[in-house]
């Protein structure tokens, strides 16, 4: 099968361009941040684990620290491996207007189904 | 630029493109495309939060059937998948295919134990009583967690035909973006996931 690419008018043999160890500095840091997102997974089972140093499971305390980690994972993962970091910023504009756009959505979805106030979480039978 | 004595295309990590934003139209319709998901899966986790607590008589509720110890692992595992993913990206740029190969088939892998633990916790769920149609909090969370499960699918699916591209040498350095769209959408898998865990499993 043919192992070789096109860059212009050269024809290079890929098995050349195989295991290039040209420092690459992102590589580093994107294990530092797999390490940050396993570290903060941690934290989570950890909250969950232990509810009662959040003032107990369900709480506002408990609630806060499960989210801030959530958001603290997902920025983490936006910024860095998907690029948003380095990218041109329009495309971070058009993701976040949808991710911001659908949290505003259902939040005031979930307040028509009366989630938030006491004793809620009733729904529709 | 090919450099020979760097051995690899250095510069081919996000190209200005000759369009009016300056991004590949390929990529701007792949974060157009995630940006509409946030609205979908934002609709399934809201369901799933309406309607979280089984009514009277309608069998078993969360409380009684999530395995923290096991979910947090699967959610590691999808984690550090991203991690497989974006190193498959970074290879590519800098032109190492061996590695390129290694961190798809490792990301695939990942996934793969991701979905079949899926299974296993599903075929447990049902082992309790909790079918699809059983109340409607099963309903809501069979359809989130099945959804994001059949993405996953779909991710390892487009994981190997960028591999047999690959192996077969149709999948040279200038097409590295195409690595990197496919890798978009994996990273949003695992976003989607980062909330289900949080959100579905781990808030009461």
């Amino acid at each position: 099968m043919a192992d070789t690419t096109h860059f212009g008018d050269t024809e290079v043999d890929t098995t050349v361009l195989d295991g290039a160890e040209h420092a690459y500095p992102r590589d580093r840091l994107y294990v530092k941040i797999a390490l940050v997102l396993a570290v903060l997974t941690a934290l989570e089972v950890g909250v969950h684990s232990f509810p009662d140093l959040f003032g107990g499971s369900g709480s506002p305390g408990y609630i806060a620290a499960l989210l801030i980690t959530m958001f603290a994972k997902f920025w983490a993962v936006g910024y860095f491996f998907m690029h948003l970091k380095w990218d041109n910023k329009l495309l971070s504009r058009v993701f976040y207007v949808g991710f911001i756009l659908a949290i505003l959505v259902y939040v005031a979805l979930m307040a028509m189904f009366r989630l938030f106030s006491q004793g809620g979480g009733g729904g529709m039978a | 630029m090919f450099d020979p004595e760097v051995g690899a295309n250095v510069e081919v990590a996000h190209p200005t493109h000759d369009t009016n934003t300056g991004i590949s139209n390929t990529k701007l319709g792949m974060w157009l495309f995630l940006g509409s998901e946030c609205l979908l899966f934002g609709g399934l986790i809201t369901t799933y939060l309406v309607y979280k607590y089984p009514l009277e008589g309608q069998g078993p509720g969360p409380d009684q059937l999530f395995d923290i110890p096991f979910t947090s692992a699967s959610s590691f595992v999808l984690l550090m998948s991203s991690l497989t993913m974006v190193l498959a990206v970074s290879a590519i740029e800098r032109g190492d295919h061996h590695r390129l190969r290694s961190w798809l088939v490792a990301t695939a892998l990942l996934g793969s134990a991701f979905v079949a633990g899926q299974v296993y916790e599903f075929t447990a769920f049902l082992n309790e009583g909790l079918g699809f149609t059983t109340s409607r909090f099963s309903s809501a969370f069979y359809g989130l967690t099945g959804f994001h499960g059949v993405h996953v699918t779909v991710g390892i699916i487009m994981l190997m035909s960028l591999l047999l591209l690959s192996l077969r040498g149709r999948l040279p350095e200038h097409r590295s973006e195409t690595v990197e769209i496919v890798g978009l959408y994996w990273h949003f898998v695992d976003l989607v996931w980062i909330f289900i865990f949080a959100v579905v499993y781990l808030i009461p």
